[in-house]
């Protein structure tokens, strides 16, 4: 046999197995993406039986959540102080603590990501539009705003906007920053922020949401809570620090009901809390 | 002609190489590449111990935590482990922050320390004294001046004009000290709205006269619900054993082995190195110094970098046991005069520590000029069961310590005759 007609054989071989696998993997696809349509099904009647009125959109897939790992850069970070305060002096406070001062106001900067910065009276920010106003300074600091999270409350002459950060067009749930007004003047800024960068992503294989609704039915039963609604049940991310170390995002399922919100671990399924 | 057939032999030489990639990838896609890369007897699911939490939370983790809102009252929280470790979880970074920013301590009286706990505070009891340096370095920071050596079993932060200041007790000295930090009371202001007083107070506070019981016993009020327990002896389950040979560097063929008459199973290799199994779930290892395994290098000679070491053998060792019981640090000691750590852990369910009838727990390790020379391990599964058992109140266990001089007081899980049960013991 000659080496043409070998190779023909094999060609042959070769695209029957490509097909047949093709086959198989599509297959497989397919019967998981129903058994997973079936289970969320199942699930929904669970939580209606429960007296729970499902007003979410649960055909929802989200798309593939990518884990990252960031760590603390301090030269960055006075970077990012600067550009709110100008020039500033730096201590270390011990406990990864930093405080920076100078004219405009202090700040104290930790390990975990959390911040405070304070303005002095007449340095403040000012501005009518207070959220235009936050999110030109959340752009200073470098943390993307997920917008549809944007809260203002008000009260006695002191207006808060509280911006949520996006990572990947996600939103990181307990990466909140709040904007204290006074009248026109922006006082005080807290909240936590995404340590300075990235050094190392991986993808997870995530809990498909009937095993994410079982979760917060189980918390539920835990706490020995009552709700009537599931309003929503949104893919997003939360910041998990140590002090010193790194600080992981990790990705959750914010579970909205009519009493508080639920935050189940989208890779563990344990209930987070912020 | 003959330049076409070649060209069209180069084609098929790419389609046969595309098609042998395309194949690969479907096969990985299908799942079928893993069952071809895994070597034989090996399982392709990845192989880490099962003790949930970091080794960090293990080793820092107090056994009972405290929220006072001064005059409002306290919320205690004992033998709950979920509700530990949430608490702890959201406390932890303003602990580390403390530690870290803690100024030069200065002694205090108990007084002093009384007002701090019944103050706004917040209050960890890890029962067991603890290197400050060991909790410090567990959770990230290094003090500013030298901790290795001050010892607590109690620590307390404790508001002070609107700052946060840090408080600990020795309790083998009975003196308290007090360290300003650069932390703000706001930092832990946050734990009272979610942990509302349930009427938990300590025994000094209390209106009963304790002569011997610790006057920093934190008392509830009510017990929590305490559930029965099964136990399982793991010891000979799946391979376990050889594990435990290997991590021990004993050689099963080359090691003398023999049964004694009461079944114990006993290897013996080089003079120097002994191990016994019983039938009750003890494995009890010996060796003499300066060989074996080395626990502490000169290159990571803290007490962390031993206790890290520790837990990574006992957890190794133990894999994937304990069953729904986490183990955890319970003591951590130096002999100065023979250079040997002591270094002990508990299985701990639902925030209850779990003992043998001899009073052993998990495993406890004794390592001599940075050597490993004795170690035991008690190899268990532990389950919850559904319903309750009846436990005594705290507050009348309190009164029958005190009628026993016993100074300190615990409700532990033990297991005697294969029954486990909820017992309350007291300690000098």
């Amino acid at each position: 046999m000659n080496g043409a007609k070998i190779k023909n054989i094999i060609l042959l071989i070769l695209a029957a197995l490509n097909l047949f696998l093709a086959a198989f993997v599509w297959r497989d696809g397919h019967a998981v993406k129903r058994a997973e349509k079936e289970a969320l099904a199942d699930m929904t009647r669970v939580l209606q039986s429960r007296g729970i009125a499902i007003t979410a959109d649960l055909a929802q897939r989200p798309g593939e959540f990518r884990l990252r790992v960031y760590r603390r850069d301090p030269e960055r970070e006075v970077q990012l102080v600067k550009a709110v305060l100008g020039a500033v002096t730096t201590e270390d406070l011990g406990g990864h603590i930093y405080y920076y001062a100078g004219d405009v106001g202090m700040a104290k900067y930790r390990g975990s990501g959390d911040f405070e910065i304070y303005f002095n009276g007449d340095m403040a920010h000012k501005g009518a539009d207070k959220v235009k106003t936050a999110e030109a300074l959340m752009k200073r600091m470098s943390i993307p705003v997920y917008s549809p999270m944007t809260e203002v409350s008000e009260e006695n002459g002191t207006t808060v906007v509280t911006l949520y950060g996006a990572i990947d067009k996600s939103c990181v749930y307990n990466c909140k920053v709040r904007f204290t007004f006074y009248a026109d003047s922006l006082l005080v800024i807290s909240g936590r922020r995404p340590l300075d960068k990235a050094v190392s992503e991986t993808s997870g294989e995530l809990l498909d949401l009937s095993t994410v609704l079982m979760r917060f039915l189980d918390a539920l039963n835990a706490e020995g809570a009552v709700c009537s609604e599931l309003r929503e049940a949104q893919l997003g991310g939360i910041f998990k620090s140590s002090l010193a170390g790194d600080t992981n995002l990790t990705p959750v399922w914010r579970i909205e009901t009519d009493v508080k919100d639920y935050y189940i671990n989208a890779i563990t399924g344990e209930v987070e809390f912020l | 002609m003959r330049f076409k057939t070649v060209h069209i032999e180069k084609i098929k030489t790419g389609a046969i190489a595309l098609l042998a990639v395309s194949a690969l990838f479907l096969m990985s896609r299908a799942g079928l590449l893993e069952q071809f890369t895994a070597a034989p007897g090996e399982s392709t699911s990845t192989h880490r111990p099962s003790q949930t939490g970091s080794a960090t939370l293990v080793m820092t983790q107090p056994l009972f935590i405290a929220v006072s809102n001064g005059e409002a009252g306290r919320c205690g929280i004992k033998y709950e482990g979920e509700k530990l470790r949430i608490a702890y979880g959201e406390l932890s970074m303003a602990l580390g922050e403390a530690l870290g920013s803690s100024g030069e301590p200065e002694p205090i009286t108990s007084d002093q320390w009384e007002r701090a706990l019944s103050g706004s505070s917040v209050f960890f009891d890890y029962y067991y004294m603890r290197d400050l340096s060991l909790i410090a370095e567990g959770l990230g920071v290094q003090t500013g001046w030298d901790s290795s050596g001050s010892k607590a079993s109690l620590l307390c932060l404790a508001e002070e004009a609107g700052g946060l200041a840090l408080y600990w007790l020795d309790a083998e000295t009975a003196q308290a000290y007090r360290s300003a930090t650069a932390l703000d009371f706001s930092r832990i202001a946050f734990i009272f709205d979610q942990y509302p007083p349930n009427g938990a107070a300590f025994a000094f506070e209390l209106p009963e006269t304790y002569a011997h019981l610790s006057a920093y016993t934190l008392i509830l009020n009510a017990m929590p619900e305490v559930r029965p327990v099964t136990a399982k002896n793991t010891l000979y389950a799946d391979d376990a054993v050889e594990r435990l040979l290997k991590l021990l560097n004993i050689n099963p063929f080359v090691a003398s082995r023999y049964a004694e008459a009461d079944g114990t199973e006993v290897y013996v290799e080089g003079g120097d190195k002994t191990l016994r199994l019983d039938g009750d779930g003890w494995a009890v290892f010996r060796q003499s110094s300066d060989s074996g395994l080395q626990l502490l290098t000169g290159a990571s000679s803290t007490e962390q970098a031993l206790a890290g070491a520790a837990w990574e053998l006992v957890s190794d060792a133990l894999y994937p046991g304990g069953g729904q019981a986490r183990l955890e640090l319970s003591n951590l000691s130096y002999d100065p005069v023979l250079d040997a750590y002591t270094i002990g852990f508990d299985y701990v369910l639902g925030g209850i520590p779990i003992r043998s009838a001899s009073g052993r727990g998990a495993a406890q390790l004794t390592v001599e000029q940075g050597f490993l020379t004795a170690l035991e391990l008690w190899f268990r599964d532990f389950e919850p069961a559904d319903g309750s058992q009846t436990v005594l109140p705290e507050r009348q266990a309190a009164a029958l310590a005190e009628q026993r001089d016993g100074q300190r007081l615990l409700l532990i899980y033990e297991e005697r005759a294969d029954a486990v049960t909820a017992k309350w013991v007291t300690a000098r």
